[in-house]
């Protein structure tokens, strides 16, 4: 019942919404409170947040900012994928790109984007997702060279900024790390291993291509 | 059970600690929205990254209005954080900021998923409300009055919230993957896949000299588990705060250094320090 249920396109936009109940819920609840804050109104706000939240842990289904806290939980695969976008300058050389150029975005948003999106994409929506990988890329290789932070989510705070949850190491540190002249182009690549494989030799990476712009 | 909730929930709390509670959960806040710059820029990435976002999802978090209107709304956050971290008309700050925080939050996922939950601002937005919904929060006084005592349920009710994330954390990993989870043959290849993933040079990184440790991994399995399923005991006795909080603080950098996983939320475990030992019952 479950898997006929969760094939039906009425689901998502229902859970939504009633997600958002749930909420607006909480929300009037505690007005109720601040406007006369009652014995009574106050234990029906805590009963509340308490039945809802953990319902929700319990169920492991999000009703964010009611959530499941769910952490890497699973078991840990024996092969990862990830990927890796290069920059490719005027003479055809490829420059690793700093995944700090997408910032706001965390890379491993990105990365899930664009695993289940990017090989489905008709031709000229690619090219819209190179192009804007390619000027994000222009813009943070531009900003190393003039000494400004590569991500926009230092600039305000610089090295006191908050990192993403899953702490990636820059790439990019210094303008060597940068071509001189711009990126005329852009690719990424995906990256598979065996865990165990590349702990013992770290070039046990393969790669494919998974976009290319201009293609 | 209505004697032990009424204590639980209603006992008196000195309002310093309310003011306090305010005080870390906007500066959190504040530190998040000020670290994601521009974060409203996220609408204006390709439309095939926004494909997958349904108007029922645009409505659950008021999305929808112009990138400028967002990034004047986005300012005005930041303001109405700073006001609640000052006690400046508190409660109104507090309630302005978190509804702000539910609809700008889940703008570091959206294009993913829905549930911006491990991102920073899931229990200051929550928690922001809660206070705000109370009548004692007010400015913090260095010196409180005789009768400076609030009931305790919202400071309660937010470590309750905070106290999920451990247990609901330990949880998932169980009904998950159950007892194979803490192993150390699991706790190993995840030590391995993360350094892998997110680190430039993995062969040096202190993730991978511990993997090759199986007494460590079994404890990283085992003591993290136990930690996460037994922390909410701080909510009851101050002998497991005292041995549960800093063993958290330890957990975090350990998480830290050896899977490079960053819990922004770290500075939010004060909310169990009691600030006003003197009078309060917390």
């Amino acid at each position: 019942m479950i898997e006929a249920l969760s094939g039906q396109p009425w689901l998502r936009p229902a859970l939504d919404v009633a997600r958002l109940a749930a909420f607006l819920g909480f929300v009037a609840l505690g007005l109720a409170v601040a406007r006369r804050p009652e014995r009574r109104r106050v234990d029906r706000l805590i009963a509340y947040v308490m039945a809802l939240s953990v319902a929700v842990g319990l169920t492991q289904v999000e009703a964010w900012p009611f959530t499941n806290w769910a952490l890497v939980h699973s078991m840990a695969p024996s092969r990862m994928s990830s990927w890796e976008i290069e920059g490719l300058d005027a003479t055809g050389r490829a420059w690793p790109v700093d995944a700090r150029v997408l910032q706001p975005l965390a890379p491993e948003e990105f990365g899930s984007w664009m695993f289940a999106r990017v090989p489905g994409l008709p031709e000229d929506a690619r090219a819209r997702v190179g192009r804007f990988l390619l000027d994000r890329a222009e813009a943070g290789r531009q900003r190393l060279v003039s000494g400004q932070p590569v991500g926009g989510n230092e600039t305000l705070l610089g090295p006191l900024a908050a990192p993403f949850h899953f702490q990636q190491k820059p790439i990019w540190r210094a303008p060597s790390d940068v071509p001189a002249e711009p990126f005329v182009a852009v690719r990424v690549q995906v990256l598979e291993w065996d865990v165990e494989t590349r702990r013992r030799d770290e070039s046990q990476v393969t790669r494919r291509p998974l976009l290319r712009y201009p293609s | 059970m209505s004697a032990r909730w009424e204590a639980f929930w209603h006992a008196p709390t000195s309002v310093r600690n309310l003011a306090v509670a305010r005080v870390l959960l906007a500066g959190t806040a504040l530190w998040m929205v000020l670290s994601r710059f521009d974060l409203p820029s996220v609408l204006a990435f390709p439309a095939e990254m926004w494909a997958g976002v349904g108007a029922a999802r645009r409505a659950r978090f008021l999305l929808g209005a112009p990138l400028e209107l967002e990034q004047t709304l986005y300012a005005a956050l930041h303001a109405t954080l700073v006001a609640a971290l000052l006690g400046l008309y508190p409660r109104l700050a507090c309630f302005a900021s978190g509804l702000l925080l539910y609809h700008f939050a889940p703008f570091e996922t959206i294009i993913r998923s829905p549930n911006p939950y491990l991102r920073g601002l899931t229990i200051p937005a929550l928690g922001l409300l809660v206070l705000s919904f109370a009548p004692h929060v007010r400015r913090w006084r260095v010196f409180p009055a005789a009768d400076d005592d609030a009931p305790a349920w919202p400071l309660r009710l937010v470590q309750v919230l905070l106290c999920q994330i451990y247990f609901f954390a330990g949880y998932a990993k169980l009904v998950t993957s159950g007892l194979e989870w803490p192993a150390a043959e699991n706790v190993r290849r995840y030590l391995l896949l993360l350094n892998q993933g997110l680190s430039n040079a993995p062969a040096g990184s202190l993730g991978y000299a511990v993997a090759d440790l199986p007494w460590a991994c079994t404890l990283l399995g085992w003591g993290g588990l136990a930690l996460e399923l037994l922390f909410p005991l701080v909510l009851f006795s101050r002998v497991a705060r005292l041995v549960l909080l800093p063993l958290a603080v330890v957990f975090h950098v350990g998480n830290g250094v050896l899977f490079r996983i960053f819990f922004q939320n770290v500075f939010l475990l004060l909310l169990f320090v009691d600030w006003d030992r003197r009078r309060s019952a917390s």
